[in-house]
């Protein structure tokens, strides 16, 4: 097992912080700056995904995919079912570069970023949910309160920053930094949506999340989504996340 | 018009005859392919899918019954993402009507194949991925070749032939047999495409397909005496050998400043017909497929958070004289280079609404620099309950033919329709389609074709 800088530092600085001794000593860019650096320590990260969808009446539906993942800003995304989304797939590259593969037509698609702030494929994630973005690139944090287990931040946008929350409260845990809860208001002020991150656990010594739902407060539909099959600092080439790759069988 | 409607009629009947002279032998096909298809369960990441999909059509004014199609799809793919992909579409389907003039005909249905329908091979290719060098990887077989940033209209891609079934459907392509091979360097990728046979573009079943061919007759400048009326229009391919029926292209692609850029150069065939030669004595109109050499760049990227794309190609025709013996040899295509072109942009506001809009300067079936009209295309869209409800209130297209009087010279195509997807893997689409206009133009030559339809398809 090999373990990063920012492993070691992240053992350290939990062993410590779960002391609650220097708990209060943090700013609240340090505390998101930890969080987004443990959120995103993993160098690459390759799982199959199975997205439950669930009415807001119990209904439910299944999307089942598999996922590429690289440094903070790099994902591969392709719907393994249902039989009508097979083959589609997304490609997230830095600095609002996206593409979209549909097998039908048989070509690739450039997708501007009005897209980031809509529904993917008819969850209740975002496309800008789903992209392993840093926090603090975006949002302005303030810490709010500490309890014995969290650390609870107040994110707001940046200036020129477009999205469509107006703040973000952000549940980070003491011990490792790993946001656990992170809750979504809209323009209006109103609760939006809130991401629950559990099965939160280290895989090759990187903290990594495998379940997570993401609920609508307002509709009341619901998505959950679990990792399996995770493979975590494998080496991913950089040549996976092309329109090479996204256009290739399997 | 170059030949009567009967006429068209009778060769679209033969057409479908053929089809059906050949369906017991496309369902033994089938049967052996089924056989084979369990010895494919070797293969890695088998998947086997597919859907099953009705669509009808109906006119506005006349209640005329205008498409009636019943399609089985089956789709296998394997491969293992590193090294090697296959993948085969086949379609079978029930197509048209039953045609039955005579009481014999009525006894033993199957036997006499009245009921149209086909098997079509639509694509069948092997990928070799990182051959013979890393940075290459290669396309055999029957594939669909669609290049181009432009949305579904697009002046750069002529390799694959367009499927203009259903006419207001654009963007379909049919597949070529050939070879494509792309080098992936570190900043420039360089794709090549050889496809050694001719396939033609599909044209809708003749009240539409009139519109379409009367483009090029439209320009025929006939003594007033001479009519066309009746005559047979026969096809003349181009001859099955490399010089004749062959097409090539090329193309370099790269990412420069925020933007996906790319040059092609295509060199091949329309993959529309135009008359070439009138024999008045056998009432015989001939149509060939004149060649062409096409240079063409687009890009796409953002302005913004807007998504941008254009997209232009110059075409190098050669020219086509029309020999009609008694009569001045007439040029029906000039080879004077022309430029088709298109713009676009799409933009997705906070509530969920798309919108997509492109103008262009040549539509799929106009040829030589005297013929070419523009367009502007609309387009709105938005998602309901999580995507089960897709609504799209407009999908305009209006054409301008003549500048100097616009009111007289125009088309209008009005698309909207309504797709709801109740379950996973099913989805039903309801939609009409209104045109309209005056002088002539191709959406003033089907405004009497006005007509709602309904899409039912479930995935496997």
């Amino acid at each position: 097992m090999r373990l990063s800088t920012y492993s070691v530092l992240v053992v350290v600085l939990s062993f410590v912080f779960a002391t609650g001794a220097f708990a209060q000593s943090l700013s609240a860019e340090e505390i998101l700056t930890n969080a987004d650096d443990v959120s995103n320590e993993a160098p690459d990260l390759k799982a199959m995904v199975e997205m439950v969808l669930i009415e807001a009446d119990g209904d439910q539906s299944v999307r089942e995919m598999e996922t590429y993942q690289k440094g903070a800003d790099s994902r591969l995304l392709r719907f393994l079912s249902p039989a009508g989304q097979r083959g589609i797939g997304f490609l997230s590259l830095p600095d609002d570069v996206n593409y979209l593969y549909l097998p039908a037509f048989g070509s690739v698609r450039r997708i501007a970023s009005h897209v980031e702030n809509q529904n993917f494929a008819g969850t209740d994630f975002s496309y800008d949910d789903l992209s392993s973005f840093r926090f603090g690139d975006e949002y302005e944090p303030t810490l709010n309160e500490t309890t014995d287990t969290h650390y609870i931040l107040e994110l707001t946008p940046k200036s020129g920053i477009s999205t469509d929350y107006s703040k973000l409260l952000m549940w980070v845990r003491l011990d490792n930094f790993y946001p656990s809860r992170i809750e979504y208001y809209n323009r209006s002020g109103d609760l939006w949506k809130v991401l629950e991150q559990d099965g939160i656990q280290q895989i090759q010594g990187y903290w990594v999340s495998i379940e997570r739902v993401m609920s609508d407060v307002i509709s009341g539909h619901s998505t959950s989504m679990c990792m399996t099959d995770v493979e975590v600092d494998s080496g991913l080439s950089d040549d996976i996340f092309s329109q090479r790759y996204l256009t290739r069988i399997q | 018009m170059i030949s009567s409607h009967s006429d068209t009629l009778r060769g679209f009947s033969r057409a479908m005859l053929n089809m059906r002279s050949t369906w017991r032998h496309h369902l033994n096909l089938i049967l052996v392919l089924t056989v084979c298809t369990s010895t494919l369960f070797a293969l890695e990441n088998l998947s086997i899918g597919g859907y099953v999909q009705t669509e009808n059509h109906v006119g506005f004014d006349d209640l005329e019954l205008t498409w009636n199609e019943n399609r089985l799809n089956m789709k296998l793919s394997a491969g293992n993402f590193m090294n090697y992909g296959l993948y085969s579409e086949v379609q079978l389907r029930g197509f048209g009507y039953v045609a039955i003039d005579s009481v014999s005909m009525l006894q033993g249905l199957e036997q006499s194949g009245s009921y149209p329908g086909g098997v079509e091979l639509r694509e069948a290719y092997l990928d070799l991925y990182s051959f013979p060098i890393s940075s290459v990887d290669l396309r055999l077989g029957r594939q669909i070749i669609n290049w181009g940033s432009a949305d579904a209209l697009n002046p750069t891609s002529n390799i694959s032939p367009d499927n203009l079934e259903i006419l207001l459907d654009f963007g379909k392509h049919i597949a070529v047999d050939g070879f494509q091979g792309t080098y992936y360097g570190p900043n420039l990728n360089l794709t090549c495409v050889f496809v050694p046979t001719f396939t033609p573009t599909r044209l809708p079943p003749p009240s539409y397909s009139s519109a379409l061919l009367s483009a090029f007759s439209s320009g025929l400048s006939l003594p007033p005496d001479v009519s066309l009326e009746g005559f047979t229009q026969q096809i003349e391919l181009p001859n099955r050998d490399l010089n004749e029926s062959s097409q090539y292209a090329s193309k370099l692609s790269t990412f420069m400043h925020g933007f996906d850029l790319s040059l092609s150069y295509y060199y091949g065939r329309y993959h529309l017909p135009t008359p070439s030669s009138i024999s008045m004595s056998d009432s015989v109109i001939t149509l060939i497929y004149p060649k062409v050499q096409v240079i063409g760049g687009d890009f796409a990227g953002a302005i913004g958070s807007v998504g941008i794309w254009g997209e232009g190609a110059v075409f190098f025709p050669e020219e086509v004289l029309l020999d009609i013996p008694g009569l001045p040899v007439e040029e029906v295509l000039d080879d004077e280079p022309y430029v088709r072109f298109i713009a676009g942009c799409d933009y997705t506001f906070g509530n969920g609404v798309y919108v997509n809009t492109q103008v262009l300067h040549g539509f799929l079936h106009e040829q030589g620099s005297e013929n070419l009209n523009d367009y502007l295309t609309f387009r709105v869209e938005r998602d309901f309950m999580n995507s089960r409800l897709t609504l799209v209130p407009a999908s305009i297209a209006i054409s301008v033919s003549d500048w100097d009087d616009p009111s007289e010279n125009y088309g209008l195509a009005y698309v909207p329709e309504l797709t709801y997807r109740p379950f996973d893997n099913v989805e039903l689409t309801f939609g009409g389609a209104i045109l309209h206009g005056e002088g002539e133009n191709l959406f003033r030559q089907l405004k009497d074709r006005d007509e709602l339809f309904l899409k039912a398809r479930a995935s496997f």
